[in-house]
């Protein structure tokens, strides 16, 4: 059963489209992209997901049906624009904020100890938030998201202004959710992002969806006929099917002709007694796929 | 109903925590209350049944008088120290430039046929100075009627005006007149303010939370109207302390303050002002917090907000312009006006109740006018309170709060 359902949904804010009749599923348990570059309509679809904008048309499933006010206490939502209130303690403000996901009052309190504990925020507690470092504030926001368990986690753009200690963090606690059986969305722009982290994708662009499916098929779908060779010796002089060779890092990059499979040059450098240290078909990043998508339609970058 | 609790209690105990409302709740009646004991102390070392005299100086100052009527014959020494006489214009100017004397009249030699007296002086002040030439008219009086003490009586000292209603729930007045302006004078304020700064509260916090960018995270845990309705009755809440502690502590100050500052007894406040007084304490507010809260959602800043917030608040100072009707002549037409016009009906209608008794069906009509008016304003400021206005950063103006209104945002 899909955790998210989303079906031809559109909005339109006074003249400008900004989600188009996009439509996708998020699978349990898996960590989802959102792609796409700024101003692609990533985040509005994520307000329509969360029923915080009404769709003009279409239909979002949450969880199992329409979003519902018990339902929204089963999400935890990381926004693009950080945000805590800054003049009471931090103690606080992740209370209320784990109130109103509709934790009880010592559940509440409880959880929030062992979660300021584990992300060295315990210290601080009765500080005012305004008076934490930023790379403190950004846990806070982590906490505030996580503190309620969450069976959908969406984050927008989580790693905007992290240092590379926190993007760390950032990645190993998605990563931790996902084995817990969590579900959870990215919301990025920056693709290698979720190359890294992602099982799935769709990529919007100018509100529209420009792929979708699971990532190593779309690299597959889009890898340009191009292997990566990294020969113990030098290569052969002629090699047949293949148009050109360049020359990057340790190996060779083969840039295959039309009808050449890569298996039939593999079998080729093993006739010749090449010896191999690395052979791979050389998949194109979503950068590169998203480059050769739009170009190849026309659009404007 | 659960999140609409929440984020009331939070509202008001993050109100109620701030150090700054503490101070201001303490503060305020603290510091009257030193006030009072200083005034009082300082009137049993110089009784006056008039407040007005802790405020001007103790010696009133002198004034020239040229007599060419040659009515002024003589000045009882009772009045030496308030009037020096000169025996030509001239004279008295010389003595006026010198700053001798405050200001100087001049009886022209036909008073009696004209009236005519000419005033000098360095400054005036045209509301008091240019109304009265006393003590000269005073002197001439005097002059022309002490062998009649009967008639002179009679002619300076005002009517003894009896007056008695007939089959009237009122009370009589203050008989010191001072009090009597300065009472309905105070609840008048005192109701601007309240209204004033409790709705300024909700507008605050909305902006607050726009500013601190922790608003997507409230829209994605409560809907836009928990969060107005949470906001508008826990602030509201927070405000009905406040004024309750204040007006308390004012009845307290007054009780207490009129046993040891005799310029306070005689005050009287309507038995029914506080029960009243709550109800449209709590309508007014509710008006004027859901157009701020409409204001705080359209506006990105309160610098932007500033414009239209003045505009919004213009209804409750339009009483204050009128202050001097709604205490003087409080059954007048324009008076009955704003007292039941829903925005200016808060500050005016209390005003009017602490001048003078006000009939029941008018408090009446002016409370469900008000309330009616509440409805109707939450109905529309509710569309503003949506999140797509919550979450944008759109340039803030007259027009745009106009529109929204009208629901054409």
């Amino acid at each position: 059963m899909s955790t998210v359902k989303v079906n031809q949904i559109t909005k339109r804010f006074g003249n400008q489209q900004v989600v188009d009749h996009v439509s996708f599923e998020v699978q349990r348990g898996e960590i989802f992209g959102l792609l796409g570059p700024n101003g692609a309509g990533k985040t509005t679809t994520i307000r329509i997901i969360l029923d915080i904008f009404k769709p003009d048309s279409g239909e979002v499933e949450v969880l199992g049906g329409p979003m519902n006010e018990e339902k929204k206490n089963r999400i935890g939502y990381l926004p693009e624009e950080r945000g805590l209130y800054q003049d009471i303690s931090l103690e606080v403000c992740l209370n209320y904020l784990a109130r109103l996901k509709g934790l009880k009052p010592t559940e509440a309190a409880h959880r929030i100890e062992q979660s300021l504990k584990r992300f060295d925020l315990y210290e601080h507690r009765k500080k005012k938030v305004k008076a934490l470092s930023k790379g403190m504030q950004q846990k806070a926001q982590l906490i505030a998201t996580l503190v309620h368990d969450p069976e959908l986690i969406i984050v927008d753009e989580p790693f905007s202004a992290l240092d590379p200690v926190n993007t760390q963090m950032v990645k190993d606690l998605l990563r931790e959710e996902r084995e817990r059986g969590k579900t959870i969305i990215m919301c990025t722009h920056q693709m290698h992002q979720v190359e890294e982290l992602c099982d799935r994708l769709v990529l919007i662009n100018h509100g529209k969806v420009m792929l979708y499916g699971d990532l190593d098929g779309i690299r597959r779908r889009y890898a340009a006929r191009k292997i990566l060779v990294c020969p113990l010796g030098d290569l052969p002089a002629d090699l047949p099917g293949v148009q050109r060779i360049e020359r990057e890092n340790s190996g060779y990059l083969l840039h295959l002709t039309e009808h050449t499979h890569p298996q039939a040059i593999l079998k080729h450098l093993v006739e010749q007694g090449v010896a191999l240290e690395r052979f791979e078909v050389a998949l194109p990043t979503l950068d590169e796929i998203f480059i050769q998508i739009v170009t190849a339609r026309g659009e404007p970058l | 109903m659960h999140k609409t609790w929440l984020i009331l209690s939070h509202e008001a105990l993050t109100t109620l925590r701030s150090r700054s409302f503490l101070l201001a709740l303490i503060l305020v009646p603290l510091v009257s209350f030193i006030i009072l004991l200083i005034a009082g102390a300082l009137q049993r070392r110089n009784p006056s049944p008039d407040p007005i005299t802790l405020l001007t100086p103790e010696k009133p100052p002198i004034k020239g008088v040229v007599d060419l009527s040659g009515l002024i014959r003589e000045i009882p020494p009772a009045m030496e120290g308030q009037v020096r006489p000169y025996p030509s214009p001239e004279a008295g100017l010389r003595a006026l430039q010198a700053g001798e004397i405050t200001m100087l009249y001049v009886v022209a030699p036909d008073y009696l046929s004209s009236g005519k007296i000419e005033l000098y002086a360095q400054e005036i002040n045209p509301f008091q100075d240019a109304r009265t030439a006393y003590p000269v008219d005073w002197l001439i009086s005097y002059n022309l009627f002490k062998d009649r003490p009967a008639l002179f009586d009679r002619i300076t000292v005002s009517m003894n005006l009896s007056v008695e209603r007939v089959a009237s729930e009122k009370p009589p007045r203050a008989t010191n007149e001072t009090v009597a302006f300065f009472v309905p004078y105070g609840i008048a304020m005192f109701f601007y303010l309240f209204i004033l700064g409790t709705s300024s509260l909700l507008l605050s916090s909305v902006n607050t939370e726009k500013q601190n960018r922790v608003i997507e995270i409230l829209l994605s845990s409560a809907t836009p109207s928990q969060m107005m309705a949470g906001k508008i009755i826990g602030l509201g809440l927070v405000g009905l302390l406040q004024m309750t502690v204040w007006l308390a502590a004012g009845l307290w100050l007054l009780q207490f303050s009129s046993r040891t500052f005799t310029a306070l007894q005689g005050i009287q406040l309507p038995p029914n002002l506080l029960g009243w007084g709550i109800l449209y304490f709590i309508l007014g507010y509710t008006i004027f917090a859901a157009l701020m809260g409409g204001i705080g959602a359209l506006a990105p800043n309160l610098r932007e907000a500033s414009q239209v917030t003045s505009l919004v608040i213009l209804p409750l100072i339009i009483p204050l312009m009128f202050l001097q009707l709604l205490i003087n002549r409080p059954d007048s037409a324009l008076s009955l006006v704003l007292s039941l016009f829903p925005f200016t009906s808060p500050v005016a209608m209390m005003t009017r109740l602490a001048a003078e008794p006000v009939p029941t069906w008018q408090l009446g009509l002016g409370a469900v006018l008000q309330a009616l008016t509440a409805f109707l304003v939450i109905r529309v400021v509710a569309g503003m309170f949506r999140a797509q206005n919550l979450l944008s950063g759109q340039p803030f103006n007259l027009g745009l709060f106009f529109r929204a209104l009208i629901g054409k945002v």
